[in-house]
């Protein structure tokens, strides 16, 4: 059964910030909407982003009714090789920022953002991929810093928490806004990192985008 | 050749079993009263938003076209999709009411034909909210429901309980219901008197030919249905004798008509015969619909 209600994903999105702000649109909570759309309950579970299987990845294809291939675009699948030898060996995933999926205790700040992104995205921001990986601490297209929580209670991002109420309508919009506060995330003051880090951080990007390049004396291919 | 359409003509070269298809494929074609129902619901569509909406059920007999007009309605005004928004414009929705008087399953139906997805155990309110909102969200401007006699499937308070729930979502959300069924639905909305009320009334009735206009406008009927029949001759089944013939097969049932012709023609088609003719008919077993329930008597 294919949802006919669906936006499609921007090229450098993150899966997880597409279900959610699919499913916020049609006013449904985004585990129900995963648990729906995997027809799996535990898939929501685990931490999408990074983890996806083949068979998980055809089951979305299904129900939304977009290619695989794009699906599994939105997900860091096929770029941890990059920077990880040996995926297959271990389920540690290195440089990937953890989330809170099952323990809430200890608050871990696994999704980072660049506000100014968020608002130029203007009528429908969304969180970029690249923005889950632990050697970006900052953006390249406007040179400033990321942050990685609330300015008004310090929650780190959770777009698997948000709640829908059902009084209120929401756009895909929404997913700006603070799950614990509902304060503007975009209300931030981000710093201006110095050069170097900048530098270093432009090659590391082209190495994530192609999956070859440079680094320092090293080269990748 | 000219008592065929042009598909009719294209379809005579094509080799015997895709001129079957052909024949079983479904095609609309108008007649008076379609047209004026189709008018109706137009206007309906367009009525604006007022505190009442009108509501309109449209009563026929099992077979008589009443599926077939809601979903050509439905048909002619189309879903729109955007794919990279993820708007979407619906202005009709059909569906068929679920067979019990249960508002949960009803809701689900309309999520599930909606495509929205909902968590199983949630309760007819969350539902209703949930259909609310993905209608605001297309602009829904109508909503069909189909077999709307299966509401009175549970017991009488049920059915008021359900129908008035039906009313007030009508009301809430500013679209004019349209309900179709049989007979049994006129008198479930009876039950109520402000049901009644709301509710118009529309009839489908069965094909006379009791006159000189319903002769005409049945044998029209029958002369449409025999244009789209890839054989090479005319039948002139819309004549006497065939017409009375049909008339007393059918009992005055559009679908029924349907059937009894294109059960002539496929007998005709497969053994090649160049139209039918009164051989045909003695061929071809044929019971009119009142007559069945007699057939199993052959058992015994």
């Amino acid at each position: 059964m294919v949802w006919t209600v669906l936006i499609k994903p921007f090229k450098d999105e993150l899966i997880t910030s597409w279900l959610v702000r699919n499913a916020i649109t049609m006013g449904v909570q985004p585990y129900v909407y995963a648990y729906r759309s995997f027809e799996n309950p535990n898939t929501w579970k685990n931490d999408i982003d990074i983890r996806l299987n083949r068979e998980e990845i055809q089951k979305l294809s299904s129900t939304t009714g977009f290619e695989k291939r794009l699906i599994r675009a939105t997900t860091l699948v096929d770029q941890l090789s990059f920077f990880q030898s040996n995926t297959e060996l271990s389920a540690h995933r290195t440089w990937i920022l953890p989330i809170n999926i099952r323990n809430t205790n200890k608050p871990r700040y696994g999704l980072q953002f660049c506000a100014q992104c968020l608002i130029e995205d203007g009528e429908t921001p969304y969180y970029r991929k690249h923005w889950r990986l632990a050697f970006f601490t900052t953006c390249q297209k406007h040179q400033l810093s990321l942050s990685d929580k609330c300015n008004q209670c310090n929650s780190p991002v959770s777009l698997r928490k948000i709640q829908v109420r059902d009084d209120l309508i929401y756009k895909a919009s929404d997913i700006v806004f603070c799950f614990n506060c509902g304060d503007d995330l975009r209300k931030q003051v981000q710093t201006t990192p110095n050069n170097s880090l900048l530098t270093f951080e432009k090659d590391i990007f082209h190495l994530y985008q192609n999956g070859y390049g440079k680094l320092g004396s090293l080269h990748f291919n | 050749m000219k008592h065929l359409s042009d598909l009719g003509k294209n379809a005579l070269k094509l080799p015997i079993h895709e001129k079957i298809k052909f024949l079983y494929q479904e095609r609309w074609f108008s007649y008076p009263r379609a047209t004026e129902l189709l008018a109706i619901l137009e206007d309906l569509f367009v009525f604006p938003k007022v505190k009442r909406m009108p509501d309109l059920l449209i009563v026929g007999d099992t077979n008589n076209g009443k599926t077939e007009l809601v979903t050509r309605f439905e048909e002619s005004h189309t879903i729109e999709i955007d794919y990279d928004t993820g708007d979407i414009v619906q202005p009709v929705v059909y569906i068929t009411a679920p067979p019990t008087s249960n508002e949960g399953d009803f809701y689900s139906r309309l999520l599930d034909h909606m495509s929205v997805p909902y968590a199983k155990s949630l309760g007819p309110d969350k539902k209703r909210k949930l259909v609310m909102r993905a209608m605001n969200l297309r602009k829904t401007r109508l909503l069909i429901v189909d077999e709307i006699q299966h509401i009175i499937a549970g017991s009488e308070n049920a059915q008021k309980v359900f129908l008035n729930s039906l009313k007030d979502f009508g009301n809430q959300m500013k679209i004019p219901i349209v309900g179709a069924g049989i007979e049994d639905a006129f008198y479930a909305i009876q039950v109520d008197e402000q049901l009644a009320n709301r509710f118009h009334i529309e009839i489908l009735p069965r094909w006379k030919m009791d006159s000189r206009e319903t002769k005409i406008a049945f044998a029209t009927l029958v002369k449409t249905l025999e244009s789209n029949i890839p054989l090479p001759e005319p039948s002139n089944l819309f004549r006497k004798p065939y017409i009375d013939l049909i008339f007393y097969l059918s009992e005055g049932l559009i679908g029924e008509v349907a059937f009894v012709v294109h059960k002539l023609a496929k007998y005709a088609i497969k053994n090649e015969l160049p139209c039918i003719n009164q051989d045909v008919f003695d061929a071809v077993d044929l019971v009119p619909p009142s007559k069945r329930k007699g057939i199993l008597k052959k058992l015994r």
